[in-house]
C-alpha cells in the first residue's frame, strides 16, 4: 500500500470504509483495527522507504 | 503519512436515512480519538448513492464534535452553486471550527446533477475557472465588481465572515483530466485523486505531469499535501473481511448507473473524456473481484 502512495506521489491516506450499507459497528471496529494495526506498519514502511518529507 | 476519513452518505436501505449522519457523527468522533488528520466530504445530489447536498453543513456539525482533526470538502461542486454563496460558507465553517476547514473543489461529474438543476454539463469546465476566479477574489477579502458569463457582481461587494485561515483555507482540486492537473499545477493547489476512474498507472503519469507542470511555475507538487482516497476495510478475520463485500458491489453496481456514458445517459459532448469509455464494467464486478 506504501509502494502504492508513494507511485502516485500521494502523503494522505484517505480512505472510504462505511460502504453502501455496511454496518456502524463494524465501521467502527474497521477503524479501529485500521489505527492499531495499518496505521503504524504504513508508517513504518514510509520510515523505511525514506519517503518524501510530508507536510 | 496523514490518515484521513471519507464519507459518502449513501442510503443503502437498512437504515433510517437520519440514522446515517449521526452514526457518521460518532464514527467521526471515534476516528479523531484513534488518530485520523482528516474527514472528507463530498457533494452529491438526486440518488441515493450520496445524501448530502450541501457538505458545508456537515462540516459545520462536525466542526462542533471534534477538535483536531481537519474537515475537507471533497469536493463542493463549483458549477452548482453562486461563488458568492461558496465564499460565504467556507469562512463560517473555518470559524465555527477554528481555522480547520480544507476547501476541495471540482467541476462534477454525473449527469443526472446537470439536468436537475439545469446546467449543461458542457460549460462545468469554463464554469469551474469562473467560479475559483470570483471565489479566490472574495476570499482574499477583496471588494469587487464582476461581469462574466455566468455571473455577475453589479457594484463592489465583499463577504463575511473573512477566513480565520491566511490568505484562504487551503485549496484543494479534484483532477481527473489532464486539464484539470494543470490547472492545479499553475495555482499551486493540492490534488484530490482516486485510482476509482483510472489504473494506478495513469495516476502515476498525471502526477509526474502535474510536479513538472508545478516546477515550471516555481511551486513544489511534493512540499503540498496530496491526498489519495482508497477505500478500505478491515475485519478480525479474512472471511468477516470477505462477508462484506456485497455492499461494495452496490456501490460500483450503483455508480456505474449514474456515469457520463451510463444507459440514458449521453456523454457530454466535451470534457469527459477521460472518464470510463464503458461504464457497464462496473456494473458488472464480483463479490469475488472485490
Amino acid at each position: 500500500m506504501k509502494a502504492y502512495m508513494h507511485q502516485a506521489g500521494a502523503t494522505h491516506f484517505m480512505t472510504q470504509m462505511r460502504i453502501g450499507g455496511l454496518e456502524h459497528k463494524k465501521v467502527m471496529l474497521s477503524m479501529e483495527l485500521f489505527a492499531k494495526h495499518v496505521m503504524p506498519a504504513l508508517r513504518e514502511e514510509e520510515a523505511k522507504m525514506g519517503a518524501a518529507v510530508v507536510v | 503519512m496523514k490518515f484521513g476519513l471519507f464519507y459518502l452518505f449513501s442510503d443503502f436501505g437498512a437504515i433510517p436515512q437520519d440514522q446515517v449522519f449521526n452514526e457518521v457523527l460518532e464514527e467521526v468522533e471515534y476516528g479523531e480519538e484513534l488518530g485520523f488528520d482528516s474527514v472528507w466530504l463530498p457533494e452529491h445530489h438526486f440518488a441515493v448513492y450520496g445524501m448530502m447536498g450541501n457538505p458545508m453543513t456537515m462540516a459545520a456539525a462536525i466542526s462542533q464534535r471534534t477538535h483536531r482533526m481537519k474537515i475537507g470538502t471533497a469536493i463542493i461542486v463549483l458549477p452548482f452553486q453562486h461563488p458568492l454563496r461558496v465564499a460565504e460558507d467556507a469562512p463560517l465553517v473555518d470559524a465555527l471550527s477554528g481555522g480547520r476547514l480544507l476547501l476541495g473543489m471540482g467541476r462534477g461529474y454525473q449527469p443526472p446533477e446537470f439536468h436537475g438543476f439545469g446546467i449543461p454539463q458542457e460549460d462545468s469546465r469554463e464554469m469551474f475557472l469562473k467560479s475559483f476566479e470570483i471565489l479566490k477574489r472574495a476570499l482574499s477579502g477583496e471588494r469587487f465588481v464582476y461581469h462574466g458569463k455566468f455571473w455577475t457582481i453589479d457594484e463592489p461587494t465583499e463577504i463575511f465572515p473573512k477566513p480565520i485561515q491566511k490568505p484562504h483555507p487551503p485549496f484543494y482540486m479534484a483532477a481527473i483530466s489532464p486539464a484539470s492537473y494543470d490547472l492545479a499545477a499553475e495555482n499551486n493547489i493540492s490534488l484530490l485523486r482516486s485510482p476509482q476512474f483510472a489504473d494506478l498507472g495513469t495516476v502515476a503519469e498525471s502526477y509526474g505531469r502535474y510536479a513538472a507542470k508545478m516546477k515550471e511555475w516555481g511551486h513544489d507538487a511534493d512540499s503540498l499535501d496530496q491526498p489519495f482516497s482508497i477505500r478500505t476495510f478491515v475485519a478480525p478475520t479474512d472471511e468477516e473481511a470477505r462477508a462484506e463485500t456485497k455492499h461494495v458491489v452496490w456501490f460500483y453496481n450503483l455508480l456505474a448507473t449514474l456515469l457520463p456514458g451510463a444507459p440514458g445517459r449521453p456523454v457530454p459532448k466535451s470534457g469527459y473524456e477521460n472518464y470510463p469509455r464503458d461504464p457497464s464494467v462496473l456494473s458488472q464486478i464480483t463479490e469475488d473481484e472485490v
